[in-house]
């Protein structure tokens, strides 16, 4: 196993990576005039996904520092998820408690970028708490659906398939999430094992992102 | 413990992150697979339900029309007749030659005036009873079953606890739903004692009715027969609900229920 995730692996699973976070923005640009609300949210979070992706990969090729970005992508990107959140009323979890885990986590991750971890560390405290939210908010959701009155089927629902790729994404990435400062000074194998892992999570996780920009939402 | 040891981390990392993946790919495929049953039965229920909506709804037009039948023969064959006949008489009146011919005919048609009047009385009377109108629910029951009581075939015990008003619009379907009851005990039930009581408290209007007849047949349900569905349909009307029992003592039970005041939107 460890032989299959050697350095060439891991390379082409970045590679593969960088070309295919493209295709949840293209696939939302492509159908942009039929997107409804949620939908249109679910592009900005793959603009934003593509922005710190490349911004990061650009950074690192100019030799300069890129973690600050992440210092910066892990809030916004958790604002724009509880947005996408918000729009759903029937939610077990009110909009407004919502709202305050937002300023809370954004009160969090100014006060680790300041005070714990230093904008040129991986910022796993906000990586694993963002985990930890998505996971759960992401149970919660399915729970508030079989709880509806009127049921309706998921096929065209958008935001079930971004839930799908929120739960899938966090949960298996969470371990590496947890042990992320372990692996980072550990072997080059388990360095390779985790990220090769994480980045065949992504691209599972982009594919739910395609898939709910591609249905057709029920009016 | 040894085999514990010879884990490695590698291996370890992997187990668990591939772990979790299966772990919330279960999650998803269990809550799909259950959210479409749910889903399946949610349809399956409102179809059942647009169903019964849809009897009850052609159970209401039978009835309508069945009442548009007997009005409309009641008025040919009774009052289409007599005034015909009365006609005659009006006809005859002008070739009366004797005075007393004359004093004859008119007492006749003043007779069969009189009898027309009394049937369009009575066909008035059945659309909307007077009793009802003027003395309310409970004196109208009684009136009602005066009558039946009087033919002495069958006996009905009537007992009431009105401790709330009723709506006049629900009034009429309770009352309605009595005659519609005791008309099928007496017509099906070889019944020789009919026992009802009301109640209303609470915001709610209840009925007890009983009878120690031969009971109902097998399969029978509240949607038995026109005249159950008719039931059915007003007391839905009235947010209410019915439940059809058979005890060992006596050959049916129904209890009744329902909101006193229509729910204001």
């Amino acid at each position: 196993m460890d032989s299959v995730f050697n350095d060439k692996a891991y390379g082409l699973l970045s590679e593969i990576n960088t070309w295919y976070v493209f295709v949840p923005m293209l696939v939302g640009l492509i159908r942009f005039k039929k997107l409804d609300q949620q939908q249109k949210l679910i592009l900005a979070i793959a603009v934003l996904v593509v922005l710190n992706d490349h911004l990061i990969i650009q950074l690192k090729e100019a030799s300069l520092q890129n973690v600050w970005v992440l210092h910066l992508y892990v809030p916004i990107l958790f604002i724009m998820i509880i947005r996408l959140y918000t729009t759903d009323n029937s939610l077990f979890i009110s909009s407004k408690a919502l709202k305050l885990f937002a300023i809370v986590f954004v009160g969090f991750s100014v006060l680790n970028s300041f005070l714990i971890q230093s904008v040129e560390i991986w910022p796993s405290n906000m990586i694993l708490a963002a985990s930890i939210f998505y996971i759960a908010l992401s149970v919660i959701y399915f729970g508030d659906l079989l709880r509806k009155p009127n049921l309706k089927p998921l096929d065209n629902s958008p935001l079930f398939w971004f839930n799908c790729g929120l739960l899938l994404y966090n949960a298996s990435a969470f371990l590496l999430f947890l042990f992320v400062t372990n692996i980072l000074s550990g072997t080059d194998t388990v360095l390779n094992i985790g990220f090769s892992l994480n980045a065949i999570f992504n691209l599972v996780h982009l594919t739910s992102y395609s898939i709910a920009l591609w249905v057709k939402p029920q009016a | 413990m040894g085999e514990a040891s010879s884990i490695s981390p590698e291996q370890l990392l992997i187990g668990g992150m591939l772990g979790m993946f299966i772990l919330s790919i279960s999650i998803v495929v269990f809550f799909v697979v259950y959210q479409r049953r749910l889903f399946k039965q949610q349809q399956e229920h409102l179809r059942k339900e647009a169903d019964y909506q849809q009897k009850l709804l052609r159970a209401n037009f039978l009835s309508q029309e069945k009442e548009r039948n007997r009005i409309g023969k009641d008025l040919h064959d009774e009052v289409g007749a007599m005034l015909t006949t009365t006609k005659l008489y009006f006809g005859h009146l002008e070739q009366a030659g004797t005075q007393e011919q004359f004093q004859t005919i008119k007492e006749k048609t003043f007779s069969l005036l009189d009898q027309t009047m009394t049937t369009v009385r009575r066909v008035s009377h059945d659309l909307r009873p007077v009793v009802l109108e003027k003395l309310g629910l409970v004196e109208a029951i009684f009136n009602t079953i005066d009558l039946i009581n009087q033919s002495g075939e069958i006996k009905i015990d009537f007992h009431h606890e009105m401790n709330e008003s009723c709506h006049e619009e629900f009034e009429l379907n309770w009352y309605r739903i009595v005659q519609e009851l005791t008309h099928n005990t007496i017509k099906h039930a070889s019944a020789k004692t009919i026992e009802i009581h009301f109640s209303s408290a609470e915001g709610k209007m209840k009925m007890l009715f009983k009878d120690d007849g031969i009971g109902f047949e097998e399969g029978f349900t509240s949607m038995s027969g026109l005249g159950m569905q008719n039931i059915q349909s007003r007391l839905q009307l009235m947010h209410g609900e019915m439940d059809i029992q058979k005890p060992e003592d006596c050959g049916i039970q129904i209890s009744l229920s329902s909101t006193l005041k229509p729910h204001i939107i």
